[in-house]
């Protein structure tokens, strides 16, 4: 049985002491190793997984960054990822019933990554308790990519994320975390024919990027009842992740939800959190695989954070079925 | 009595999403309606959107208790079944697909997922049996019994036995909720056999009984002591499979193979899209195959041509006005007239082609913007300016037949004199050709989803009921609406193309065939039959047949069957299609039929969009045109 997440607010001023371990990505991206840079990570061990394809933008030098910080940095496909999880994570595995502190930057990572890593420390088989900080830099608002490559995947994010209901009766709601690539969001909807929709649209302090995911998603929008059009706070995840758990809390007992976190990717750590206390949910990914365009994202200087304890307790497990059983016909 | 929820704009959408007592608050009886309550194994086939959902719901008791329509009783008294809904939708098809997380066996992973399904299905038998022994009040009680306690007891422990399960008390309820507590029991194993591995999973599973049920038995022992208990045996029980694709592709082949079972207990009614995996059991020259009209009949839910959607569409405007509490009124009253078709009334001397007609107009104007127009009516001895003094003969074979071609070159076609280098499109922003009655309805393919949503908004908006809605208004939800399919169609995932190239998909591909279309139309040199239809190269390619098949599922493309008995396809090669009327407005396209032309030929004419035609497979003899 998988670990059950518990989620708080991350408070960088309580950060104290080193980290276990740290998880970062060589990506494109400027901001890639903004996080590592600036922060300055105390850990015992330091990882950053490099990708094969789109070494264009700042990878030359991200790389070198953190190969000259000392970083321990592989080249790891997607497929190769959760089995590169098991065995950096095998570098910190205690001994004893102690507490393992893991810092992971996710501003990087795809979101396939990022579930590969949420469901690897869901499953883990140590008795010791698991702190993470999962920490997001804030990007400048960029462009949107000009023309959208051809899907290559749409469907759960990773098998493990596909949620399992207990009534396939129930037809599925969509709740979309809103990006700004020209209705994607409306073609997820359509292609999943979902029953209800509900919309999450990111409170920036970056205005552009609010009005750019706002004309993204004008059909879409036109077409939802104001009282689903919900706005979550990018600067606060903790907030973020409560709006959502309470509204899926309530659409699991009627629907199955399937979850299209689109936008910025401390949603996406949200959405999959969430699944993991009610796992009649799913997580759904689209995407262009590594033919999407790279687009460069420049840090702004502000980081937000979401501390996770995965606990070995199966309670809210158990709620959730106990919603999906205890409805009457 | 009206339902306490009030569907929002997606759950209006789709039937799926509805009970099916809101199902049959606005629903209106159709000949495919007519034929589905028939006592006979039926196919219902049609893309997404079509309403097979719908109409399989239309089964349920729940449904038929609640139809209110002028013609429900006698619906209701054909009716000697009990209808189970077996629903599917993609998330719970991703579901069964992601059992064991990608980790099993092809064999254990199978065996799991008919396990699923079939719990599933006979959680919908007991579902519908809950309803025939339901007493909450009802408008219209169908089909109702009693089931005494005793009985239920009996039946319960029956079933339990059956179904090697234990619900917690004897009775309907709980056995339902057991099946329920059964799923989850599945996706434990599945984990758990991840976990244990392959060594000595086949004896773990094989000794797990519940797991070999066969589906079909299993639910006719729940059907027929249900029957023997409540004293109608022998009575018929129809399963009811949505989205058959979905489904595992076992029961699938199933469920065709069924169809040639004379003495089941049960009925089918299955809904699938028009193209399928499965099919190829339809196919079969081995004698085994299920025969259309002999041991199943076929449903489509599409029409090949536009004046098929009319009496469709009329039925739905009339059901959407009375459901606004909007008195009747012919469409055309609301909507106007179509701009494609030339109307007596247009004129005073009571010709559709007079001097001042809309047709007069547009054949002038275009002859006098586009010589190779000029050109082809002076061969054909025809003076635009005079229309109304042309032969009959002439009238009926050219001047009628290439009108709504004149209407979209005139509107979509620069000048001559504009035209610097090269052929102009016209920039035009608003689609307003395609407004007025016929012509929305036309886009609309008759899909209910398409037309309701359509329709629902232009009425929601309509705030001046003493006149039409303007065209304007008419364009702009037909182009919303082709957006949204558009998105749709490229969100639908495609493999990689050598021939298109990394950066395009299933919507490219729509978009290029579309193109070539509106190029023989507008662009190039008239001609009064262009090709509006294409056919499938025998030599298509794996990838370039995956997306078709998905576009054709989607409803982006329409299947103009050759034989009227063939309209589920296992393959889409050397088939017949025209692009769905629903982009016409995005494409500037006419809403007909035209002459055919290859899939290949478009794909080379395509030279704007930069496709690698060494790709191409080519095949002597084969013309460019």
């Amino acid at each position: 049985m998988s670990r059950t997440p518990k989620v708080t607010p991350w408070n960088p001023t309580r950060q104290k002491g080193a980290y276990d371990l740290f998880i970062a990505a060589v990506g494109f991206e400027k901001r890639a190793r903004y996080i590592a840079e600036s922060l300055v990570i105390h850990a015992n061990y330091r990882f950053a997984c490099a990708f094969p394809d789109r070494k264009t933008h700042h990878y030359g030098e991200n790389l070198d960054w953190y190969t000259r910080a000392g970083y321990i940095v592989d080249e790891v496909s997607d497929s190769e990822f959760g089995s590169w999880c098991r065995t950096v994570l095998s570098a910190i595995r205690p001994n004893a019933f102690q507490t393992r502190r893991i810092c992971i930057d996710v501003s990087s990572l795809n979101r396939f990554r990022i579930a590969v890593l949420i469901d690897t420390l869901r499953n883990l088989d140590w008795e010791a308790q698991i702190d993470v900080a999962f920490l997001y830099s804030l990007a400048q608002f960029s462009l949107p990519p000009r023309e959208a490559a051809p899907n290559r995947h749409v469907g759960p994010v990773m098998p493990s994320f596909s949620g399992w209901t207990l009534e396939p009766d129930r037809p599925p709601v969509a709740i979309v975390g809103l990006g700004y690539e020209e209705d994607k969001a409306l073609g997820a909807v359509e292609h999943i024919q979902a029953a209800s929709v509900w919309t999450f649209l990111p409170e920036s302090i970056n205005d552009p990027y609010m009005d750019a995911v706002r004309r993204a998603n004008k059909t879409l929008l036109e077409t939802i009842p104001p009282a689903q059009q919900l706005m979550y706070p990018v600067h606060r995840p903790f907030d973020s992740f409560v709006l959502l758990e309470s509204l899926i809390q309530r659409i699991v007992r009627s629907n199955s939800p399937v979850l299209l976190p689109f936008g910025p990717k401390m949603f996406s750590v949200c959405a999959l959190l969430v699944a993991c206390l009610y796992p009649s949910s799913s997580v759904w990914r689209v995407s262009a695989g590594p033919e999407g365009e790279a687009i460069d994202r420049v840090p702004t200087g502000l980081v937000y954070g979401l501390q996770t304890t995965f606990l070995t307790s199966h309670s809210e497990i158990e709620q959730d079925m106990q919603y999906q059983l205890s409805v009457p016909f | 009595m009206r339902a306490p929820h009030a569907p929002t704009i997606f759950e209006s959408f789709n039937a799926r999403a509805l009970k099916p007592s809101q199902v049959a608050e606005t629903f209106v009886p159709s000949k495919h309606y007519d034929q589905l309550v028939n006592r006979n194994n039926t196919i219902v086939v049609g893309p997404r959107g079509s309403g097979k959902t719908t109409l399989l719901k239309m089964l349920q008791q729940q449904a038929l208790e609640a139809w209110e329509h002028g013609e429900a009783d006698l619906f209701r008294s054909r009716i000697d079944y009990t209808g189970v809904f077996i629903a599917t939708d993609l998330s719970w098809g991703a579901q069964i697909q992601a059992l064991g997380d990608g980790k099993l066996d092809p064999e254990s992973h199978k065996l799991l997922s008919i396990a699923a399904f079939t719990t599933h299905v006979l959680r919908s038998v007991i579902i519908a049996m809950l309803q025939r022994i339901a007493t909450t009040p009802v408008s219209y009680p169908f089909r109702r019994v009693t089931l005494t306690n005793t009985d239920e007891v009996q039946l319960v422990k029956i079933l339990a036995d059956a179904w090697h399960i234990q619900p917690l008390i004897p009775s309907l309820l709980s056995l339902k909720q057991s099946l329920s507590v059964r799923l989850l029991h599945i996706r434990e194993i599945a984990s758990s056999e991840v976990t244990r591995g392959e060594s000595g999973r086949a004896n773990r599973l094989a000794e797990m009984t519940f797991l070999h049920s066969h589906f079909v038995e299993a639910a006719s022992i729940a059907t027929e002591s249900f029957n023997d208990l409540i004293g109608e045996s022998g009575a018929r029980w129809t399963l009811m499979f949505d989205e058959l694709e979905l489904a595992p592709e076992w029961i699938q082949d199933e469920l065709i193979r069924s169809l040639r079972t004379t003495d089941s207990v049960f009925l089918y009614k299955l809904a699938m899209s028009p193209f399928s995996y499965s099919a190829r059991l339809l196919e079969l020259k081995s004698g085994k195959a299920p025969v259309v009209g002999q041991d199943f009949e076929q449903i489509a839910l599409w029409y090949a041509e536009k004046q098929q959607t009319y009496e469709f569409c009329y039925n739905l405007w009339k059901a959407m006005l009375r459901e606004r509490g909007i008195p009747h009124r012919d469409p055309p009253k609301i909507l106007g007239r179509s701009y494609f078709e030339n109307y007596e009334e247009d004129n005073r001397r009571g010709s559709g082609y007079g001097p001042e007609s809309r047709a007069a107009e547009r054949f002038a104007t275009l002859a006098q913007n586009d010589v190779t127009f000029r050109h082809y009516l002076m061969e054909k001895g025809i003076n635009p300016s005079k229309l109304d003094e042309v032969p009959k003969p002439i009238m009926d074979s050219v001047v009628r037949k290439i009108s709504s071609l004149v209407a979209v070159r005139e509107y979509y076609r620069a000048p001559d004199r504009e035209r610097t280098r090269q052929i102009k499109r016209r920039t035009r922003k608003a689609a307003i050709i395609y407004a007025g009655a016929e012509s929305l309805f036309a886009v609309s393919e008759g899909n209910p989803r398409w037309f309701i949503a359509i329709v629902g908004r232009l009425l929601e908006d309509w705030l001046d009921e003493g006149r039409k809605i303007p065209a304007e208004d008419q364009a702009r939800e037909m182009k919303k609406a082709a957006q949204r399919f558009s998105a749709m169609l490229r969100t639908i995932p495609a493999p990689p193309s050598k021939l298109l190239g990394t950066n395009r998909g299933v919507l490219s591909l729509i978009q290029a065939i579309a193109h070539y279309f509106h190029d023989q139309v507008v662009m190039n040199n008239f001609i009064a039959e262009p090709s509006l239809t294409f056919t499938v190269d025998p030599n298509t390619t794996e990838d370039m047949l995956y997306m078709l098949e998905q576009a054709l599922n989607a409803g982006a493309v329409v299947y103009i069957p050759e034989e009227e008995s063939e309209l589920i396809l296992s393959s889409l090669r050397s088939k017949r299609f025209r692009i769905s009327y629903i982009l016409a407005p995005l494409y500037g396209l006419p809403l007909r039929l035209g002459e055919q032309v290859s899939l290949n030929t478009i794909l080379r004419a395509s030279t704007d969009m930069d496709f690698d035609l060494s790709e191409l497979p080519f095949v002597a003899g084969e013309s460019n045109e």
